[in-house]
C-alpha cells in the first residue's frame, strides 16, 4: 500500500514538474550531444625496424602496406564497419559482410574489436611468407569460428554461406539454397578422416597436404605485393 | 570504384588463402606483374607548380591522361617530368582524385573552366561526390540557361521580321510587345480599354440621381444605359478582335485554348455575347444578371500586362497545400467551437445561435478578430466559450499567416531542390548501376581475353610462333579480375550479368515446357559447366562452321563434353541444367551469339542488349 502511495507520489510530481516547465516554456531540454565518439584514438604502429623482424617483409614491402592502410584508416586502426565497407568494394555483385566480419576475426588476433597495423601485417606475413603449416594453420584459425580447435559443420556451414554469398543473385548457374551445404558435405568427405563429424587442425593439415590443388593454390597469391 | 581502395587489393587477395581450401578445382594462373619494379614517383610540373606522386596512384584509372599512355606526349626531357600547362589550382583536385578516389568541385571555381580541364585530363564529371555534386550540378544549370538566354536574345534581335510567315510575326508581336512599334500600340491599347471596361463596370452600379418622375434613385447603368451599352459594345469589339487574332497566330491553337489566359478573354466577352442573344426575357434575366459578374474577369487580363501578378499566381499555385491545410485546421476549429456555441447558447431566449451552421458565421467573426456584433452569445458558458474561441482564434490565423509567408519563399526553394534530388537520384542510381554493370562486362572481357590468350598460346605453341600480343590491361584491373575469377572457381559457379540471368531463366523455363516432348531430359554430370563464358566466348580466330547460321526454334538437349575443352568452341547450345526460374511465357531459345571485339563501355552497353535478341548469330571478324 504504502509502495502503492509512493508511486502516486512521484507521478504527481513528474506532473506538476512538467506543467510548471510547460507554463515557463522550458519543455525542450537540450540533449547534451555526447552521442558522438570523437574518434580521436590515433594509433601509431611500432617502428618499421621493429616490424621488419617480427614479419617476413621487406621495408619497401612494408612502406607500400602502410601507406595503403592508412590511406583508408587515418586514425591508425580498422574498426568492423570499415573493414567490411573496405573489402565490399571489391566483391560488388554480392554481399561479402559476412566473409568480412569473419576475416576480422582471424585478424583482430588480441579480440579488442580494432585490427591494427601489427595485426595486419602480422596476418598478411603469416599467409603470404608464412610456410605451408602456417598457412594452413591460419585457414584452419579463420574457419574455427569459437577457436575450439576443431571445425564442426555448422561452422563451416557458415563460412561457406558467406563466401556463396558473396556471389550475388547473378550467377551461372543458378544459386541453390543448397549449394553451400553440399559443398560443405563434400569438404567434410575430404577432410574428416575419422568421421567424427568434427575436423581438427591435424585430419585438416594432412587432407589439404595430400591434395594437390590445394598445395598449389596456397602459393597463388605469394607474389601481390 | 574499387580503384579508390586499390591499395588495399593485395589483402584481400591475400585473404583469398581462406576459399582455397574449399574449392575442389584447381584456380587460375594469376596475372604476371610484368612492371614490378616500377613503382617511382612522377613529377608532374603544372605551369611552375611541381606536383609529385606514385606512379601506380596514376595508374589507378587508366581511361584518363594522366593514368595512360597519353602523358607521355607531355613528357619533358630535359627536366625529366611531366609538363602540363594548364592551371595549376584546378589541377589540385584532379590529382586528388586520383589520390583519394573522390572529385571534388571546388565553390570559388568558374565552371565551365573547371569543365574544360576535366575535359582535358579525361575525367567524366559524373563520377563528383555527392558531397560537391549538387552544387556543381546547379552551377552547371545556370550556366547553361545563361547561355540559353544569350541565345535567345541573339536569336530575337537577329531574326528580321522578312523571314518570318505573317502567322508567326503576329504571335511574335503578341508575345514580345515591344519588339515592333505597331505591337506596342496594341498592347497600350487593349491595357486601356481593359481598364476602361472595369471602370465602366464598376460605375455603372453607382447612383446617379434621380429620374424625373421616379422618386428613388436609379443607378448611372440604367440612367446613361445607351452610353454604357456602345461602351461595353466597343471594349467587346476590341477583346473579340485581340483574341481572334491571337487564336490564329498561335503556334498550336489546342495548347492556345487550352491555356488560363484565353480561358480568362473567353469568359471576359462571353456574357456580352449571351446577352446579346437572350432578349429581354424576364425568367432568364435573372440568371443574365449572375452572368454579368463574369465582366469582372476581365481584370484578370491585366496580367498578360503585369508579371508581377503572374508571380502572385505562381507562388499560390505552389503554395496551394499549405493553404489548404490552413484551411482545413481552421475548418476543424470553426466546426468544433461552433457546436460549442450552438448547445451552449441553446437555451438562452431569442438567441440568433439558431442552428450551428448558424454559429458558423459568428465562430469565423470571432476567430478572424473581426467581431462585427451580430450574434453575441448571452449565457455565461456561451461567453466564457466565446472567449476561448477568440483566443484560440489569434492562435490559429495569426500565427500560421506569417509562417506561410514564410513559406511561400521556403516551399517554392524547397520543392525545386525536392525535384532536382529527385532527378539526381535517379541518374545516380543509374549511374551506380552503370558502374557495376561496366564492372562485370570488364571481368567478362577479363575471361575471355585469358580464356582467348590460352588458346592462343596452345595454338601458337603448336604452330611455333611467338605469342600474338594482347592490349595491355592495368595489372590492377588484371588482379582484381583474377581475385573474382578465383571466388568463381571456389564456389563453382560463376558471375554473370543481368540479361543473361534473366534469359537462362526464360530458356529453362522453354525447357520444362518441352521437357515432355523430348523423352530424354539428360542432365549431363557436368551441370556446372561454363556455357555462360562460351556463350560470351569471342570467336573471333576462329571462323563458325556454316551449321551455326541456322535459327533454332526448340531446345535440343545434347550431351556434352569436358567443360572447358577447346575443342567445343563452336558448339551451338546451352546445357540443359535445372535452373530455378518461375518465368511462365514461351520464347524462343538463344542461340550462342558471338559478341564483337568491345574496348570501350560502350560497347558493353550495346552487347549486353544484343543477348536480348534471341535467333541472331552474329559472326565477328578479328
Amino acid at each position: 500500500m504504502s509502495q502503492c502511495r509512493k508511486r502516486c507520489k512521484r507521478q504527481l510530481t513528474k506532473v506538476a514538474r512538467y506543467f510548471y516547465r510547460f507554463l515557463m516554456g522550458t519543455l525542450t531540454q537540450d540533449s547534451v550531444e555526447d552521442d558522438f565518439e570523437l574518434s580521436t584514438v590515433c594509433h601509431r604502429p611500432e617502428s618499421m625496424d621493429k616490424l621488419q623482424e617480427q614479419t617476413k617483409f621487406t621495408k619497401k614491402e612494408l612502406q607500400v602496406l602502410y601507406r595503403g592502410f592508412k590511406n583508408e584508416c587515418p586514425s591508425g586502426v580498422v574498426n568492423e564497419e570499415n573493414f567490411k565497407t573496405i573489402y565490399s568494394q571489391f566483391f560488388p555483385q554480392g554481399d561479402s559482410s559476412m566473409y568480412a566480419h569473419f576475416l576480422f576475426e582471424a585478424f583482430d588476433t588480441n579480440k579488442n574489436g580494432s585490427v591494427s597495423f601489427e595485426d595486419f601485417v602480422f596476418g598478411l606475413s603469416i599467409i603470404l611468407r608464412g610456410t605451408i603449416n602456417d598457412r594452413l594453420n591460419w585457414a584452419f584459425n579463420l574457419y574455427d569460428l569459437n577457436k575450439d580447435g576443431c571445425i564442426t559443420k555448422e561452422e563451416m556451414l557458415d563460412i561457406m554461406k558467406s563466401i556463396y554469398d558473396m556471389m550475388g543473385k547473378y550467377t551461372y548457374p543458378t544459386m541453390q539454397d543448397d549449394a553451400p551445404r553440399e559443398h560443405v558435405e563434400s569438404f567434410f568427405q575430404k577432410m574428416d578422416r575419422n568421421k567424427d563429424g568434427v575436423v581438427t587442425v591435424e585430419e585438416f593439415i594432412e587432407s589439404c597436404k595430400k591434395d594437390e590443388n590445394i598445395m598449389q593454390s596456397m602459393q597463388l597469391f605469394d607474389n601481390v605485393i | 570504384m574499387a580503384a579508390g581502395v586499390a591499395a588495399w587489393l593485395p589483402f584481400a587477395r591475400a585473404a583469398a588463402i581462406g576459399w582455397m581450401p574449399v574449392a575442389s578445382t584447381p584456380m587460375p594462373t594469376p596475372p604476371q606483374d610484368k612492371r614490378k619494379a616500377q613503382d617511382g614517383l612522377i613529377i608532374l610540373n603544372v605551369s611552375g607548380t611541381k606536383f609529385q606522386t606514385w606512379r601506380t596512384t596514376l595508374e589507378r584509372y587508366p581511361d584518363t591522361l594522366l593514368g595512360s599512355t597519353e602523358r607521355d606526349f607531355f613528357f619533358h626531357e630535359e627536366t625529366n617530368e611531366y609538363f602540363f600547362d594548364r592551371d595549376p589550382d584546378i589541377f589540385r583536385h584532379i590529382l586528388n582524385f586520383y589520390r583519394t578516389g573522390k572529385l571534388h568541385y571546388p565553390r570559388q571555381e568558374c565552371i565551365s573552366a573547371y569543365d574544360e580541364e576535366l575535359a582535358f585530363f579525361g575525367i567524366i564529371p559524373e563520377i563528383i561526390g555527392d558531397c560537391c555534386y549538387e552544387e556543381y550540378k546547379d552551377r552547371r544549370r545556370e550556366n547553361a540557361e545563361r547561355l540559353q538566354d544569350d541565345e535567345e536574345m541573339d536569336m530575337n534581335n537577329d531574326v528580321t521580321p522578312v523571314n518570318l510567315t505573317f502567322r508567326e510575326y503576329l504571335w511574335r508581336a503578341f508575345e514580345n510587345p515591344h519588339t515592333s512599334t505597331l505591337a506596342l500600340v496594341f498592347y497600350y491599347v487593349t491595357g486601356f480599354f481593359i481598364a476602361i471596361s472595369v471602370m465602366a463596370n464598376v460605375v455603372e452600379t453607382v447612383p446617379c440621381g434621380t429620374l424625373p418622375n421616379r422618386s428613388k434613385e436609379i443607378s448611372c447603368g440604367d440612367r446613361y444605359a445607351l452610353a454604357f451599352f456602345c461602351l461595353d459594345t466597343a471594349c467587346v469589339m476590341i477583346f473579340t478582335v485581340e483574341y481572334l487574332l491571337r487564336l490564329i497566330a498561335a503556334p498550336s491553337r489546342y495548347k492556345f485554348m487550352k491555356s488560363v489566359m484565353s480561358v480568362i478573354d473567353v469568359v471576359a466577352i462571353m456574357p456580352y455575347y449571351i446577352g446579346l442573344v437572350m432578349t429581354d426575357n424576364d425568367q432568364v434575366s435573372g440568371a443574365f444578371v449572375t452572368l454579368r459578374v463574369f465582366r469582372v474577369f476581365r481584370i484578370f487580363k491585366f496580367s498578360r500586362h503585369s508579371a508581377g501578378l503572374r508571380i502572385l499566381g505562381y507562388t499560390l499555385k505552389s503554395c496551394a497545400s499549405e493553404l489548404g491545410f490552413l484551411l482545413f485546421s481552421l475548418t476543424m476549429a470553426i466546426i468544433i467551437f461552433a457546436t460549442v456555441m450552438f448547445y451552449a447558447e441553446k437555451g438562452s431566449s431569442a438567441s440568433k445561435f439558431t442552428s450551428i451552421p448558424a454559429a458558423f458565421w459568428y465562430t469565423i467573426v470571432t476567430m478572424t478578430t473581426l467581431g462585427y456584433g451580430d450574434m453575441v452569445p448571452k449565457t455565461i458558458v456561451g461567453k466564457v466559450f466565446g472567449s476561448i474561441c477568440s483566443l484560440s482564434g489569434v492562435l490559429v490565423i495569426a500565427l500560421p499567416v506569417p509562417v506561410i509567408v514564410s513559406n511561400f519563399s521556403r516551399i517554392y526553394h524547397q520543392s525545386q531542390r525536392a525535384e532536382k534530388r529527385r532527378a539526381q537520384r535517379k541518374t545516380r542510381l543509374a549511374r551506380i548501376r552503370a558502374a557495376k554493370i561496366r564492372g562485370t562486362n570488364a571481368y567478362m572481357r577479363y575471361k575471355q581475353n585469358g580464356l582467348l590468350i590460352d588458346s592462343l598460346e596452345e595454338a601458337s605453341k603448336e604452330a611455333g610462333q611467338a605469342l600474338v600480343g594482347k592490349a595491355a590491361t592495368p595489372p590492377f584491373e588484371s588482379q582484381h579480375h583474377h581475385l573474382l575469377h578465383c571466388l568463381e572457381k571456389t564456389t563453382n559457379h560463376e558471375f554473370v550479368d543481368e540479361q543473361t540471368f534473366q534469359a537462362n531463366c526464360m530458356e529453362i523455363s522453354v525447357m520444362n515446357k518441352s521437357g515432355s516432348r523430348t523423352s530424354s531430359l539428360s542432365s549431363s554430370p557436368h551441370g556446372l559447366s561454363s556455357c555462360c563464358s562460351r556463350r560470351h566466348r569471342k570467336k573471333s580466330s576462329f571462323s563458325l562452321p556454316s551449321t551455326n547460321n541456322q535459327e533454332l526454334s526448340t531446345i535440343q538437349i545434347r550431351e556434352r563434353p569436358v567443360a572447358n575443352s577447346r575443342s567445343s568452341l563452336n558448339a551451338k547450345l546451352d546445357e540443359t541444367v535445372p535452373l530455378k526460374c518461375d518465368e511462365p511465357y514461351i520464347t524462343p531459345s538463344m542461340v550462342s551469339l558471338s559478341a564483337p571485339v568491345v574496348t570501350s563501355s560502350d560497347g558493353d552497353s550495346s552487347t549486353t542488349t544484343a543477348y536480348s535478341q534471341s535467333n541472331i548469330v552474329r559472326v565477328s571478324a578479328l
